[in-house]
């Protein structure tokens, strides 16, 4: 007789894992850790002294290859991101559905395009003010793909301002590539890609011109920025352009909040390309941030709870060791 | 193989960094030190990119007299000027260098006695320096920068205050139960923040710092945390290209 299990639902497996994980980083955290808490370093190997030359071997720091304790908590990180990332894209493979909670922000962006459509105008887009070595460039140039593929296939020009000119060689290669895949190689227009200037108010006082002659219908900003993003934004609703912001700069978050109508916060921003592109491994290491959070919430819950309890217990008299719960609290506040 | 090599050199260059983020090892340290000068290097040198963009551009667009050809006019004046004036700029510094090298020659072949009068050749390399010091000092490039730029730029960033007040203005309307918990919040701290609102309440500056210590770093430190986890996420994506933003060519 076949006897049927009960299977229990996705998310309180979920849970049950990622309260398993959290529970096994923090029982291995201390074990690594010594009396002064994530402040040492630790020897991994030594280099035989037949693989160095006659001066390299005499240097005792370069036959030691030592790991950095006090970034352990970012190899957890690392691992556990990189486990959920592997199961998830196994999954994803297999053609189990990965679903993304829906992004209002990034549902925006279409609605943006279709409103320039209407109106005959271009699209603006700015892909932050850093290089292409910052991931928020990297994450904006991913968006701009997916604008530029809607807007080709709207028949809507859009326009990409950079302060950067290595940027802009990636945004116009971003832009044709996208106007090839849409089927329309003549939407693309050379002079619409701009480099403006490296510097930041120079760029700024550009972008304001472009946006009060050229009239945009709708400004895209996603990537990262500082002090100009308000000043930046204002602009864009005075000359009556719909906005979508997303940035991981904290500092700007309530300037693009107050002044667009839609904004993708930090992770949200990073979680746009995936949205998006609807690619599977994409989608799974999405996914795998989620999971992460699950992670490092209770982490969080049991830190906040022990600091609680830390702060009732009378501070340690000089030359006395910390209490249990203190130490605990420290070793928290460092992993977290 | 146009899109694999890309993908295996960022891959590589990427393990690497986050190798050298984990050891400590001079070998490791110094090689990803490189690295990272060569990619300053190579970024550095894009900037030509840059300029050939906006020639190209604002060129054609005066030639053609398109709509606000004027602007782009300036533009192309302003940046060829100014790079004439750093040329300048930049010849007179090697100059006055030159005549710095002179002088310690000239003090180097012609010792003085204590107390005694330099010999004619010194005092005409010394002359000669300062002079050259002085042309180096006061160049069209350093007035422009200085008189022009500068309180440009300042301008630029001085408009942020009408920009924070009208938004503010927009923002701070109680429609809803969220915007009218952010009003209230702003008023509190902007009054707890000015003289006048100890005047009004003693708490007041106490309230607007309890704001800004608990909700507020609270609130911060969620968004750090998951735009934090977004960043390994994206970052792991790009060096094992899962996502290839910059082959998009």
């Amino acid at each position: 007789m076949t006897t049927y299990r009960r299977r229990q639902p996705a998310p309180v497996k979920r849970l049950r894992g990622a309260a398993l994980a959290a529970l096994l980083t923090f029982l291995t955290v201390p074990a690594f850790a010594s009396d002064r808490i994530l402040t040492e370093t630790v020897t991994l190997f030594r280099i035989p002294a037949s693989w160095l030359d006659a001066a390299a071997s005499t240097d005792a720091d370069r036959m030691v290859v030592k790991f950095d304790v006090t970034r352990l908590p970012v190899l957890i990180v690392l691992v556990l991101f990189g486990s959920f990332f592997l199961i998830l894209q196994m999954k994803a493979r297999s053609g189990a559905h990965l679903a993304l909670r829906r992004l209002p922000g990034i549902d925006a962006i279409e609605e943006a395009i279709g409103r320039a459509t209407e109106m005959g105008r271009p699209v603006l887009f700015i892909p932050g003010l850093n290089d292409i070595d910052d991931i928020q460039t990297l994450a904006g140039v991913s968006i701009l793909s997916h604008v530029a593929y809607i807007a080709a296939e709207y028949d809507t020009p859009v326009i990409v301002a950079c302060r950067r000119s290595v940027v802009l060689t990636m945004c116009e290669e971003t832009v044709r590539q996208a106007c090839l895949a849409a089927g329309r190689p003549e939407v693309f227009i050379p002079n619409n890609m701009r480099y403006l200037s490296d510097d930041q108010f120079a760029f700024t006082a550009g972008v304001n011109g472009i946006m009060l002659r050229e009239k945009p219908a709708s400004c895209i900003y996603q990537g990262c920025f500082y002090s100009e993003s308000l000043i930046l934004a204002e602009t864009g609703f005075v000359s009556g352009a719909i906005q979508v912001a997303g940035t991981a700069n904290i500092s700007q978050l309530p300037f693009f909040v107050a002044a667009c109508d839609y904004t993708l916060i930090g992770e949200e921003f990073f979680a746009a390309s995936a949205y998006l592109s609807k690619e599977p491994s994409i989608l799974a290491s999405i996914k795998a941030s989620d999971w992460l959070k699950m992670v490092v919430l209770p982490v969080i819950l049991i830190g906040v709870l022990l600091a609680t309890l830390a702060a009732f217990e009378p501070p340690p008299k000089d030359g006395s060791p910390p209490s249990q719960r203190q130490r605990a609290v420290q070793l928290l506040k460092e992993v977290l | 193989m146009r899109t694999l090599v890309p993908v295996l050199i960022t891959a590589f260059v990427g393990v690497f960094m986050i190798l050298k983020f984990f050891l400590v090892h001079d070998g490791v340290r110094t090689v990803a030190n490189e690295l990272e000068q060569w990619g300053v290097v190579t970024l550095a040198f894009a900037i030509i990119l840059g300029v050939l963009n906006l020639a190209r551009i604002n060129l054609k667009a005066v030639l053609e007299r398109k709509r606000d050809w004027g602007y782009k006019l300036i533009l192309l004046v302003c940046m060829f000027g100014m790079m004439t004036a750093g040329g300048v700029k930049w010849y007179r510094d090697i100059d006055a260098a030159r005549a710095q090298k002179a002088l310690e020659a000239a003090v180097a072949a012609n010792p003085v006695a204590e107390g005694a009068a330099p010999p004619p050749a010194v005092v005409e390399a010394r002359r000669a320096s300062e002079v050259a010091e002085q042309r180096a000092k006061f160049t069209v490039f350093t007035f422009i920068f200085d008189q022009v730029y500068t309180p440009l730029s300042a301008t630029i960033y001085a408009l942020l205050a009408f920009y924070v007040a009208s938004a503010a203005f927009r923002s701070f309307r109680a429609k809803s139960l969220h915007s009218a918990l952010l009003l209230i919040a702003a008023v509190i701290v902007m009054i707890g923040r000015v003289p006048v609102g100890k005047v009004i309440w003693s708490k007041f500056p106490v309230l607007q710092d309890w704001i800004m210590v608990w909700p507020n770093t609270a609130g911060q430190r969620a968004i750090l945390m998951g735009a934090a986890i977004g960043m390994i996420a994206t970052g792991i994506r790009v060096i094992f290209g899962i996502e290839r933003p910059y082959l998009k060519g």
